[in-house]
């Protein structure tokens, strides 16, 4: 087998059993890796209602056919399992370097079962998995774990956020690499699995050496011949939106009931990039480089989703607190977003301003759930329930919106909407269209003509975390060139639309599991605060009538009914047995 | 007449100053901007007037805000 190896293992953490498990042609094909390979796996597996901290749920760790290889941006893996943050489908893909081991030590992924006893970890070795006892790392946060298990190989663990019940903790890999936002971490501490240590020494065989080489090529020209990957995001890494997302007015400030905060230049990429000596710290074959760190300390610059929810959504203006909550968060294993929209919301509910102090204490707090952040660990949704203000809670389907306000991008604002993971920019980067102008620009502040192109892009960016390589080179990258190398990596021929119609299944499964665990047409929405009020923007507030009217060609679009129901016909088209 | 202009990122370096108020020509374009201000016509940007993404050809008029951005993404 070429790109693919082939096998998974199933791991049962009960039984404390390892074994591997075929993989077939037609599964591979039809789902790729990654994302893919998990939302089947899921889908297959789990029974609906299945709590998603009890053992009866499923984690899926799982790398694509490219990754391994050295196709640019191809280093990553994507963990699927059942949130406890929002009760959905729950899918999320890291770089670094672990995704790639994987595959060296002989498998494409693996799915965890069951829980163990006491803590435990897992060493997978050159094909060869054993359960190891882990009682001495319990406790200890992902930096000490990383350190103490990199001597065996790359590491995904969680920290102490994963092993106390926070409902939004992350895997970390390769210190601070993130699976982040609904709580895989916490599935992991649930499994009583504290960590993977991976270790191989295979290559990944590619079944035309010639014509990969080629393409590699045209990749790598593109990357470079593009300023956004090859200027933009390598000197200023993702913090240098700040300045134009609020100038924008669309950055989301005090909790969202504003879109442009004063001090946007103080927390920005231009302030960062001129207080401190950076260096960058690449994942593996990406030419990008986007991550970067301070170059003494090694301590990690912010992403911008990370400097909006904590600086202008919780209004602080001091980019080394920002800087401190993030390595908190990393630390503790933690979603820098939920946790920046949780810490806004509780300032909205006690109407009062956080010191810089405040916030570092409740990100802690939050990590070690102690005192406050016992109530604030479960995420804005639940902690504003239990206030009886549910409406300053900024999410859908439970998970925080990112740093994007939607009154001012309504492509984005449908795409938060019909989100199948909740609120979330990574689905569909409308940003992408209605302010960078990429592909192509389009009018930000109308409904028209978004639903189809929603949609496309949904389906697109599927394919793409099940390949699984990294949306920042599909500013360059198109379809038609991962359809390309994939072909020459697997022995499959692939084209755009065969990777489209795999996002699209994909998009479609985790649909159907979604309505079984009882979720509707209700649920495509977005916070009643954007609808009724305008963000300090006058008339900006959604108009209800559009966005429902949007809403409902999007379904169209979909082939789905006008309850956002999957059609019969389009899943027979699909190969998706309902 | 006057626009207000703003720089960003590495669009800095083409001036001493993040903001300024320019006077230009009546029925000034974009571009007709960009050369005022001395950034060559192959620079990669993104240029924003009064909140919204435009193109080099786009007319200018009394009191606009011009935001001017090396070409970025993220997310």
């Amino acid at each position: 087998m070429f790109g693919w190896i082939g096998r998974i293992a199933m791991v049962d953490l009960t039984e404390r059993k390892a074994e591997f498990a075929p993989l077939s042609r037609e599964f591979l094909r039809e789902y790729l890796g990654g994302r893919g390979f998990g939302v089947k796996f899921l889908y297959d597996l789990l029974k609906p209602g299945v709590d998603p901290l009890s053992p009866e749920n499923i984690l899926v760790f799982a790398a694509g056919p490219l990754t391994g290889t050295s196709c640019p941006t191809s280093g990553r893996f994507a963990a699927v399992s059942k949130s406890p943050l929002t009760g959905t489908m729950f899918d999320s893909n890291s770089g670094g370097n672990f995704g790639p081991e994987l595959k060296f030590a002989g498998i494409d992924g693996l799915v965890i079962s069951g829980r163990a006893e006491e803590p435990v970890y897992i060493e997978i070795h050159n094909g060869k998995i054993s359960i190891r006892e882990g009682k001495h790392l319990w406790g200890k946060n992902t930096r000490e774990v990383t350190a103490e298990l990199s001597k065996f190989g790359k590491v995904a663990c969680i920290g102490k956020a994963g092993e106390k019940g926070v409902r939004f903790a992350n895997i970390m890999n390769d210190y601070t690499h993130t699976c982040g936002r609904g709580g895989l971490g916490t599935v992991m501490g649930s499994k009583n699995l504290k960590a993977i240590v991976v270790k191989g020494k295979d290559k990944v065989p590619i079944f035309d050496a010639g014509r990969y080489e080629k393409y590699f090529q045209d990749i790598i020209r593109l990357i470079v011949a593009s300023p956004v990957s090859s200027k933009g995001l390598r000197e200023y890494g993702t913090a240098v939106l700040v300045n134009l997302i609020n100038y924008m007015r669309i950055f989301p400030t005090g909790n969202f009931r504003f879109s442009r905060f004063d001090f946007a230049e103080e927390i920005s990429g231009e302030k960062i990039n001129s207080s401190f000596s950076i260096r960058k710290a690449p994942c593996y074959v990406c030419p990008i480089a986007c991550k970067r760190e301070v170059r003494d300390t090694r301590m990690e610059i912010p992403e911008y989703e990370t400097i909006s929810m904590f600086g202008a959504s919780c209004r602080i203006s001091n980019i080394r607190t920002i800087m401190e909550a993030n390595r908190l968060c990393n630390d503790y294993g933690m979603d820098t977003i939920t946790a920046g929209s949780t810490i806004a919301c509780l300032s909205e509910l006690n109407g009062k301003q956080l010191t810089d102090e405040e916030l570092v204490k409740l990100v802690e707090l939050i990590g070690e759930r102690r005192g406050i952040g016992h109530e604030l660990s479960e995420g804005s949704m639940r902690y504003a329930r239990a206030h009886k203000r549910p409406y300053i809670s900024m999410q859908v389907k439970g998970l925080e919106l990112p740093g994007y306000d939607p009154r001012g991008v309504l492509g984005l604002a449908l795409g938060y909407a019909t989100s199948n993971r909740g609120g979330c920019h990574l689905r569909a980067y409308m940003i992408g269209p209605e302010i960078f102008g990429k592909p192509k620009l389009v009018n930000r502040l109308t409904f028209s003509g978004k639903s189809g192109l929603v949609q496309v892009i949904q389906n697109l960016f599927t394919a793409v975390d099940s390949l699984v390589v990294c949306k920042f080179a599909l500013f360059s990258v198109g379809e038609e060139e991962w359809a390309n190398i994939l072909s020459a990596v697997t022995g499959v021929d692939f084209v755009s639309e065969s990777l489209l119609e795999i996002g699209e299944r994909v998009w479609n499964i985790e649909r159907l599991f979604n309505l079984k665990e009882k979720f509707s047409s209700r649920d495509d929405t977005l916070p009643e605060r954007f609808f009724q009020e305008d963000g300090g923007v006058d008339g900006r507030n959604i108009n209800k009538d559009d966005f429902l009217a949007s809403l409902l060609e999007y379904y169209r679009f979909r082939g789905w009914d006008s309850n956002g129901i999957p059609t019969e016909e389009k899943l027979q088209q699909l190969n998706i047995q309902r | 007449m006057k626009v207000n202009v703003r720089l960003f990122a590495s669009i800095r370096k083409y001036s001493d100053k993040r903001n300024l108020e320019i006077d230009i020509q009546e029925h000034s374009t974009v571009g007709d901007l960009l050369s005022k201000l001395g950034i060559p016509q192959n620079e990669p940007l993104l240029v924003i007037v009064n909140e919204y993404t435009q193109r080099k050809n786009t007319l200018l008029k009394e009191g606009d805000t011009i935001s001017i951005f090396p070409i970025i993404a993220g997310g």
